[in-house]
């Protein structure tokens, strides 16, 4: 067959696989849409041979094109919809955590270390809290949790509604974990750096609000959300160290294949990091703020650290689903 | 260089992919190309550098400028590498000049600018072009639309740039802050020339620079190179040349001679291939004018004893370091508004007439613009109204425009008489009587006019003696022109004497008759009105800077030096960090920033257990103390936490009423003079305090006060009872505390004023005479790092060292044991999944069923070939018992062609897939 | 003799059916103009969005519009990328202004994982100031991508093809078989030579023509026509197998 008949037969054909990839790529499924496999399959063929028989460049270009352009409509995949979602939450995020509980150790020992060294030794000794929160920070903890008037009327003075405050805490600390994902891929510096830098800060603000404020109002407040935020945080930690480590110990691949495979398992962690924060923003925004009586919030807050961990140990693991 | 060796696969590309293309070209030999850039280019550089090394701020742009000369380093090797040859650093050198010798010149200075210098480059180089040939040649390889030259070198001005800033911000933790220049002294002096940045920053920044050429330019280069090579693939069809080529050698070697290639000629690539002005300061010295010498006569007996300290002070703020810069400038200086406290009524008639005379100016300038609006070109304008009738230029074919007559028609005509004879003369005379009318009396005369329509339009718009004269004058001219009757002399001299136009304009024209003349006039009368209404000069007029560097800086720097001279130990420090011991410290503190809690807790300690608390409100922010600042409110209204130390101390501060603050001492009257421009209004006033034994003069600004309710002990000094005061000292404890509402006694500038010195010093001594430990805490602000650094540093290297030597036992270095690829071919049940996929998407549900149901059938059929004529019924029974699903859902799984079922899918996959397992048993 | 691949922008992806399909890999240059672009469509989002909370505000309170406006700029800030990528375009406005399409390494779509891992990672590629981090790593790996782009395993493409130039009519050339065999690349140089002569002058097809005199024994046009017919013989015959190279000639010729 020489090409120009070649072209003229095929012609038709490929018009009629352009027009319907080009009506799905708008959402819209044409009446015969179980074609477009059969049609596609028949242009890769011609693309073979166009290439093989040296036709003209411009077809074979345009055969490419439309190959790709087939390829890219049938494979692309919705983004997975709720049900994918659940199953992420319930069952593939509390496994691969568990599968990576020495990350996690390790990520625990570098952001409770600080934060317990410094929440406990500040009471005696609060000269290096201070130098590390300095005048500006000191002053707020103070404004906040001072007892001069209760933490949660000076929050609604401060920063307004429980849905801004909410929408603040998504912004701000969700970022956070984002971040200390990324910074991973600096050989898990920056991912560590954000981890102790964070248990440090929030070690000497406890320490200092033990020196220099009143401990109950800051406890009501921060009880009921600590345990997903602080959590949340020390798994975005490990997403970024899977990276990091990804790159610094490929093991057996080459360290582009590693950081690929590692990079996978880390953005599991991230969803489940990134939800249990946003999860205790919700409650930071909406319960926290509340004012109750101490006792409510206490139970309140070992309830969380309960369902949290629970959560965490126990999610999935009867589920027969392969993550 | 052989054809077949070519390294680059060649086909029409979009300029982009060109551009794509030579990157990848640079990428694969970047090693080398480093390093015959290293061997050429980093000799130049520091060359350079050398010649420089006094002009650091120009080397960037020298550098810059020289860029063309390294392009060609790049290009010559890419050239080779394209066909698979990788010069070495020796043919690198011995070609150096051939390289760098074509078009050099043209390059560097009528090229250097060309915004698509990179694609240019590969013309003039390689095809070794000149002149006018090169310009042309370009021009036809710059016609191709993908060429992209242009926006190759913005892209990459851009790239640079971004290597540039991201080069610089990475190493400037490296930047050591002696050399980094102040830049708040930038943005509060806004006199960028007296502004110095050490030469090592620039160089710093200059070496950034250099990295980025570095790194940027070989792919500004090879990208300039892929798109040549495009252009000339796309143009020329250099791709089929070459190939075309390689078979004229193979068909040329096969068939007889071992002919040699010589055809590299056409496309032979390897052708050779190119401070600031300081103003002197004339302030002499920053003594900041203060006369003090009045106050002391009057001063209690303790004044006698603070000279000496004033004049420490004195001395100290006479040093270099506090010297006040200033510059001139030159001001214009209105004395109007002396005069209107002097003369108010004559200033206000001349303010009148100055005002009068700005607007008849002003709108003389409206009505000139708007009648000569034509000049602005505005069209609608033009269009809207026409040019008004000036009269016609030329009538009876004469012309008679106001230009073409002489000025002196008189004289010229007598002239033509005697030269040329009656008829010009006559007729110069017509023609300047015409014009003249036309001019003054805006005669309506049309160019078909004949002389009898003229004299009829005369005699109506003209004065009785002009159109009498024109009468007579048309008919001598009609005699004269048409009947060639000549006239005689003396009728001409009759006519000229009777000459009526010489008068003045004035005394025929209209009160509309405005020539830009008499405007001008005007405007200059108005002009010169109210130049003489607002009196003024210009006037050489010092603009004070105030201090620079250190003394800026530190606002208490003077302070220091005054204390150390009296030997006691003087440090400032940014944080509190470790406190001096209380017996014998003195401690300097501002809450201007805020004190929190626990910090106010850990300084009334350490006062309680001795030591001595300076206190101050305000005023410890560093500046340079010029100009005056005023003292609105100490601390901002919206600050409404209390200071903690205050609120331990029971002591209140309030903003007290704009009048000026009540003293302690029903005093005598002590004039603050002499500094009235400086003093305004009552912002700042003197008080009068004990120290010790003695008294103190001290001035501060007296919007803001101490006021406390108890009893004051006897060593505290401080305000009487419901009285206010600027300055309270108290006993805490075993130590003091000395509030200070803003602590502008102490600052550099008002140091030697007033008592300011002495009361320092007795400050620092408090009755006893041993040396203290003084320390200035500007801000109370943190310094973990370097907290953690000075007591840590030990830990943390040796941690750092622990992770480096464990990485290096742990970490892989020759790499991987196991190569995987990760996106192999795929499976073939993922194909099947993601068409599911694609189905699902599309909301085509009933396709999938469809084709789960007709394989069903089929393995039926397949199955049992038996009942293939049964009914379906039958059939749907059997599928039943066979795979224990009841009759209905057998029946809908299989009939699933209607798409209503879909919110079923899967459970009737599920269902088909029970099935299909069934039969395949 | 096995040669050495040469340097191209084309990825080559092998799809299910043996066929081969070509990439055409974007660069750091139209990649950072594309950015750039995005830039400034995210600026002007900022700004409007904060006249709209400004706007807002006063319908539904001042707390609220301060929420919504922490909240969008969480998702601006993070998800702007995502959204687009993961749409039917598969570019931000800033790359389809410039014709590129993000891919998975295949050429397939990325997926959503794909997606947010490479632009969650742009923080690290922002590194230490404008993108230093991400440039470096795209001008120095094969597939110009940046750290991001490394890990996601994906690639930012070249969406669309040229339009083709005119076409030169070969109808009523009589078709002739070349002299000697030729080999593949010769054969398509030949096609290319017709496809694209219309773009050339006259001059230079002669010129090229002149280069293959041993071929055709002839000169400028004689040396075209006869160009042309074999192009019509190529053509016609639709050249199914590459012709014997001479070694493979002899090499045949010796095993019986």
């Amino acid at each position: 067959m020489n090409p120009t008949s070649f072209e003229n037969q095929n012609q038709p054909r490929w018009q009629r696989l352009e027009d319907m990839v080009a009506a799905t790529e708008k959402g819209r499924a044409p009446d015969d849409v179980e074609q477009i496999p059969t049609l596609f399959r028949q242009t890769c063929h011609d693309l073979a041979i166009a290439q093989n028989r040296l036709h003209r460049r411009a077809l074979i270009e345009r055969l490419n094109e439309l190959a790709i352009r087939s390829y890219r409509s049938l494979e692309r995949r919705s983004a997975g919809g709720w049900e994918r979602i659940f199953q992420t939450l319930t069952v593939t995020f509390p496994k691969a955590f568990r599968s990576e509980w020495r990350l996690f150790w390790f990520c625990s020992l570098i952001f409770w270390g600080p934060f317990l060294a410094f929440a406990l030794w500040t009471p005696h000794d609060p000269e290096w809290a201070m130098a590390l929160l300095g005048p500006k920070q000191m002053i707020a903890l103070e404004e906040m949790y001072g007892g001069h008037e209760t933490t949660q009327e000076f929050l609604r003075k401060e920063h307004g509604s429980d849905f801004m405050m909410f929408c603040f805490y998504i912004y701000n600390n969700v970022g956070i974990d984002l971040r200390t994902f990324a910074g991973g891929l600096l050989g898990g510096v920056g991912s560590l750096f954000i981890l102790l830098f964070n248990g440090l800060q929030i070690g000497a603000s406890t320490g200092y609000i033990h020196h220099a404020c009143s401990p109950t109002s800051f406890y009501c407040f921060t009880t009921g959300h600590s345990a997903p935020e602080l959590l949340g945080m020390v798994i975005s930690g490990m997403a970024g160290m899977r990276l990091g480590l990804a790159f610094l110990l490929p093991g057996p691949h080459d360290r582009k294949t590693a950081l690929q495979l590692g990079g996978r398992r880390a953005i599991l962690l991230l969803a489940g990091a990134a939800a249990l924060t946003a999860f205790a923003a919700i409650i930071e925004g909406f319960w926290s703020a509340r004012i109750l009586a101490p006792w409510i919030k206490y139970t309140f807050g070992a309830c969380m650290w309960t369902a949290t961990i629970a959560y965490l140990t126990l999610a999935g693991r009867n589920s027969n689903h392969a993550p | 260089m052989r054809l077949e060796d070519i390294t680059i696969a060649l086909r029409p590309r979009g300029p982009w992919e060109a551009l794509d293309l030579g990157c990848s070209l640079v990428r694969r030999d970047f090693a080398t190309l480093m390093a015959h850039w290293a061997a050429t280019v980093l000799p130049f550089w520091l060359l350079l550098a050398l010649l420089m090394h006094g002009l650091p701020e120009w080397f960037s742009l020298a550098a810059w400028w020289l860029k063309p000369l390294y392009d060609r380093i790049p290009l010559f090797f890419l050239s080779r590498a394209a066909f698979g040859e990788r010069p070495s650093l020796r043919e690198l050198w011995r070609n150096l000049p051939r390289i760098l010798r074509p078009n050099l010149l043209s390059a560097l200075f009528l090229r250097r600018l060309s915004p698509s210098r990179s694609f240019h480059l590969p013309a003039s180089q390689l095809e070794g072009q000149k002149g006018k040939p090169l310009r042309s040649r370009i021009a036809t390889l710059s016609s191709d639309p993908a060429g992209a030259g242009a926006r190759t070198t913005w892209v990459f001005i851009k790239l640079e740039l971004a290597v540039w800033l991201g080069l610089t911000v990475l190493t400037s933790g490296f930047v050591p802050d002696s050399i980094a220049p102040d830049f708040e002294e930038l943005i509060e002096f806004r006199d960028a020339a007296d502004f110095v940045i050490h030469p090592a920053f620039l160089w710093w920044i200059n070496l950034c620079y250099l990295a980025a050429i570095t790194i940027v330019e070989p792919f500004y280069v090879g990208a300039g190179f892929g798109i040549y090579l495009n252009c000339r693939t796309r143009l020329e069809g250099w791709d089929v040349e070459l190939t075309f080529r390689r078979l004229r050698s193979r068909l040329l070697s096969a068939r007889s001679t071992a002919a040699i290639l010589l055809l590299a000629l056409a496309l032979c690539l390897a052708a050779p291939a190119q401070a600031a002005l300081k103003r002197e300061n004339k302030n002499p010295a920053p003594t900041t004018q203060s006369t003090q010498s009045t106050q002391s006569t009057q001063s209690p007996p303790a004044a006698a004893d603070s000279r000496p300290a004033q004049n420490a002070a004195k001395e100290i703020l006479a040093r270099p370091e506090f010297k006040v810069h200033s510059r001139t400038e030159k001001q214009w200086i209105d004395d109007r508004s002396k005069k209107k406290t002097d003369l108010s009524f004559l200033g206000a008639v001349f303010k009148v007439i100055g005002w009068a005379a700005t607007a008849v100016v002003l709108s003389i300038l409206v009505v000139l613009i708007i009648r000569n609006r034509h000049l602005l070109r505005i069209p609608r304008w033009r269009r809207a109204k026409p040019a008004a009738p000036n009269g016609p230029r030329i009538v009876m074919g004469m012309d008679i425009a106001r230009e073409s007559p002489p000025s002196d028609i008189l004289a010229a005509a007598r002239h033509l008489w005697a030269t040329r004879g009656p008829r010009d003369a006559i007729s110069l005379l017509y023609r300047g009587a015409l014009s003249r009318l036309a001019e003054r009396h805006h005669l309506p005369i049309e160019p078909s006019d004949t002389e009898h329509d003229c004299l009829r339009r005369v005699r109506h718009t003209a004065s009785s003696q002009a159109a009498s004269y024109f009468s007579t004058l048309t008919t001598t001219w009609v005699a004269q022109a048409y009947a060639q009757q000549h006239t005689a002399h003396a009728q001409f001299e009759i006519l000229c004497g009777a000459w009526p136009f010489d008068a003045e304009p004035s005394k025929h024209g209209g009160p509309q008759t405005q020539s830009p003349r008499a405007f001008q006039a005007i405007v200059l009368c108005t002009a010169a009105l109210s130049l003489t209404a607002c009196n003024g000069h210009w006037e050489d007029k010092e603009i004070i800077l105030g201090y620079k560097n250190k003394a800026r800086s530190n606002p208490f720097l003077a302070a220091e030096i005054l204390l150390k001279e009296h030997g006691h130990q003087v440090e400032r420090t940014p944080s509190l960090g470790k406190l001096p011991p209380p017996k014998s410290g003195l401690l300097l503190v501002s809450s201007e920033s805020g004190v929190p809690e626990g910090r106010a807790r850990q300084l009334l300690q350490w006062v309680h257990e001795g030591g001595h608390l300076v206190y101050c409100m305000a005023g410890s922010f560093p500046s340079n103390d010029w100009p005056e600042k005023t003292y609105s409110s100490a601390r901002p209204e919206s600050d409404q936490r209390p200071d903690p130390v205050l609120a331990k101390l029971e002591v209140k501060f309030q903003a007290t009423k704009p009048k000026p603050a009540k003293q302690e001492f029903p005093k005598t009257p002590y004039d603050p003079e002499p500094e009235p421009s400086e003093k305004k209004s009552g912002e700042t006033s003197v008080s009068r305090t004990h120290f010790g034994r003695r008294n103190f003069a001290l001035e501060l600004p007296s919007s803001t006060s101490f006021s406390i309710d108890r009893k004051l002990a006897k060593n505290e000094w401080g305000p009487a009872p419901s009285k206010t005061s600027p300055v309270l000292s108290l006993c805490h404890g075993e130590g003091r505390v000395t509030l200070l509402s803003h602590a502008r006694p102490l600052r550099n500038r008002y140091l030697a004023e007033n008592d300011h010195a002495s009361w320092l010093l007795a400050l620092a001594e408090n009755d006893t005479n041993s040396p203290r430990d003084v320390r200035f805490i500007a801000a109370i602000s943190d310094g973990f790092w370097s907290l953690l650094w000075r007591h840590a540093w030990r830990p943390l290297v040796g941690l750092a060292l622990i992770t480096a030597f464990w990485l290096w036992k742990n970490a892989p270095r020759f790499g991987p044991i196991l190569p995987i690829e990760l996106e192999p071919t795929r499976h073939f049940s993922e194909h099947i999944a993601s068409l599911g996929h694609f189905f699902l998407r599309l909301r085509r549900e009933d396709i999938l069923l469809h084709a789960a149901a007709r394989e069903v059938r089929s393995l039926f059929a397949r199955r049992f070939p038996q009942l293939a004529l049964c009914t379906p019924e039958e059939q749907t029974a059997h599928l039943s018992r066979l795979s224990g699903l009841p009759t209905a859902r057998v029946q809908t799984a299989l009939s699933s062609d209607s798409t209503r079922q879909n919110h079923h899918l899967v459970q009737l996959l599920q269902d088909l897939q029970t099935l299909r397992q069934s039969l395949s048993l | 003799m096995p040669t050495p691949a040469l340097t191209d922008t084309l990825q080559r992806v092998e799809l299910a059916d043996g066929v081969e399909i070509h990439l055409r890999i974007a660069g750091p240059a139209a990649r950072s103009v594309a950015w750039l672009v995005d830039c400034a469509i995210l600026l002007v989002c900022y700004t409007l969005l904060g006249i709209a909370v400004t706007y807002l505000s006063s319908w539904i309170g001042n707390e609220a519009g301060t929420g919504f406006f922490f909240l969008s700029l969480f998702l601006l800030n993070w998800f702007y990328n995502v959204a687009f990528e993961l749409g039917p375009r598969a570019a931000s406005p800033g790359q389809r202004l410039l014709g590129l399409k993000v891919a998975s390494i295949s050429g397939g779509p990325v997926s959503p994982q794909q997606s947010i891992i490479r632009n969650l990672l742009r923080t690290v590629d922002f590194l230490p100031f404008g993108y230093l981090c991400g440039l470096g790593s795209c001008l120095f790996t094969r597939r110009f991508q940046r750290l991001g782009d490394l890990v996601a395993n994906t690639v930012v493409i070249y969406a669309g093809t040229e339009k083709p130039g005119a076409q030169l009519s070969l109808a009523h050339t009589a078709p002739a078989p070349p002299p000697v065999p030729l080999s593949r690349e010769e054969q398509a140089a030949l096609l290319q030579f017709f496809e694209r002569a219309p773009q050339w002058s006259d001059q230079r097809k002669l010129e090229l023509a002149t280069i293959l005199e041993p071929l055709t024994h002839a000169r400028d046009a004689a040396s075209l026509d006869q160009l042309a017919r074999m192009n019509a013989w190529l053509l016609q015959l639709g050249s199914t197998e590459p012709a014997q190279t001479p070694e493979a000639a002899s090499a045949a010729t010796a095993t019986p």
